[in-house]
């Protein structure tokens, strides 16, 4: 049997993809790093976003080894939605969360919007 | 035959599985959202109290600082189900088999100093109080000393030794002394006036004086911050379900073709 090849990692950073309030709140709570280049693992998104950089933030987080969680609010998500569907790496974990403006919609959700499909009507289990 | 019923009900355990995961998921989701909304009215009220401009985005310092809240991952062993446990990470596509613990620093310092001393270290931030107590109160005012009055300090020998007076003399040995003994100084020790603590204290960057709301919303974001990683956990163990319901599915169609 595969021995645990799977090393552990310790102290991993937890990444932000979210509004100015939600990445505020984060950061007050004491995850925020900014590294000697001033690299940041956190975007602030706001009407001047650009899907762009959102997609370049996220693609960044994802491929750091040093980030174990990135939160995105689900709004911000949903501009990028092909992107988080593709991904399908056990680290960094997605988690998509509520904004303050936008509620959270489990329906959207990549990962419960797998599961809901494996139980639905055509993949019904054979009993 | 009987490895088909054996493999029905490995399915229908994982389904189970699956389903509690799920039911777990969402009520923690539940929670999460009512934590975030407290925290995002405390802050409002805060910004309403203390003025919009006091907390904003651009007060975020950019000085490296390393996080007081890091996530530890492990990988968790198999259960009586007999799933495998050490599972590459590389390989595997759904997050089997990993937990994720989260690591608070509660003293304030860095775990992880990323820390460097760069544009700060100008500042008198290499001194340990402790070690000479006379230094500590005297170092500012003898830097004070020396940068209001050099000209003072120049004017004194340009007029020559035998000018001088007493007091003069006195003044003007403390400050080569003062200079003498901060130059055989080590880079290594700490600013009595600002310590690591203070500085990693993300409340701090929107002033010695926060409302109150904003204290409160750091603590609702902090109890969020828990409640995320067990809902990361829940949410690996809801994909790790997943996956192993479509194997077992596809072991069993294709037994059955």
């Amino acid at each position: 049997m595969a021995a645990a090849q799977a090393t552990s990692r310790s102290s991993s950073l937890i990444a932000i993809i979210g509004d100015e309030d939600t990445v505020t709140g984060f950061l007050l709570a004491g995850v925020g790093n900014v590294d000697l280049r001033r690299k940041t693992n956190y975007l602030v998104v706001d009407n001047k976003t650009t899907v762009k950089a959102i997609e370049e933030a996220f693609k960044d987080f994802t491929n750091r080894e040093d980030v174990a969680i990135v939160l995105i609010s689900q709004y911000i998500a949903n501009m990028i939605r092909y992107q988080i569907d593709s991904y399908n790496k056990p680290l960094p974990a997605i988690l998509e969360i509520p904004s303050k403006d936008h509620p959270y919609d489990a329906s959207q959700d990549s990962i419960l919007s797998r599961v809901k499909h494996m139980f639905s009507a055509d993949n019904a289990i054979r009993t | 035959m009987l490895e088909d019923e054996s493999n029905q009900k490995k399915l229908e355990t994982e389904v189970w599985q699956c389903l509690d995961s799920v039911h777990h998921l969402l009520k923690r989701r539940e929670i999460l959202h009512q934590t975030l909304r407290q925290g995002w009215m405390e802050l409002t009220s805060a910004r309403y109290g203390m003025g919009p401009s006091r907390i904003s985005s651009l007060l975020f310092s950019l000085k490296p600082h390393a996080p007081s809240s890091v996530v530890d991952i492990r990988v968790s062993p198999s259960d009586s189900t007999g799933r495998d446990s050490g599972v590459k990470l590389d390989n595997q596509p759904h997050g089997a088999a990993l937990a994720f613990d989260l690591i608070r620093d509660k003293a304030g310092n860095d775990e992880r100093p990323s820390v460097t001393n760069t544009g700060d270290s100008t500042e008198s931030d290499k001194r340990e109080p402790s070690s000479n107590p006379r230094r500590s109160t005297t170092v500012s005012t003898g830097w004070y000393l020396v940068y209001l009055e050099p000209f003072a300090y120049a004017s004194c020998w340009s007029v020559g030794p035998l000018s001088r007076t007493d007091g003069e003399e006195k003044e003007v040995d403390e400050i080569e002394r003062l200079i003498d003994d901060y130059s055989a100084d080590s880079p290594d020790e700490s600013s009595p006036a600002e310590t690591p603590k203070e500085k990693a204290q993300p409340l701090y960057w929107f002033g010695t004086l926060v409302s109150p709301h904003l204290r409160s919303a750091q603590d609702s974001f902090s109890q969020a911050l828990e409640l995320i990683v067990e809902i990361v956990n829940a949410q690996t163990e809801v994909t790790h379900a997943h996956s192993n319901v479509l194997k077992l599915r596809e072991a069993m169609t294709s037994e059955e073709n």
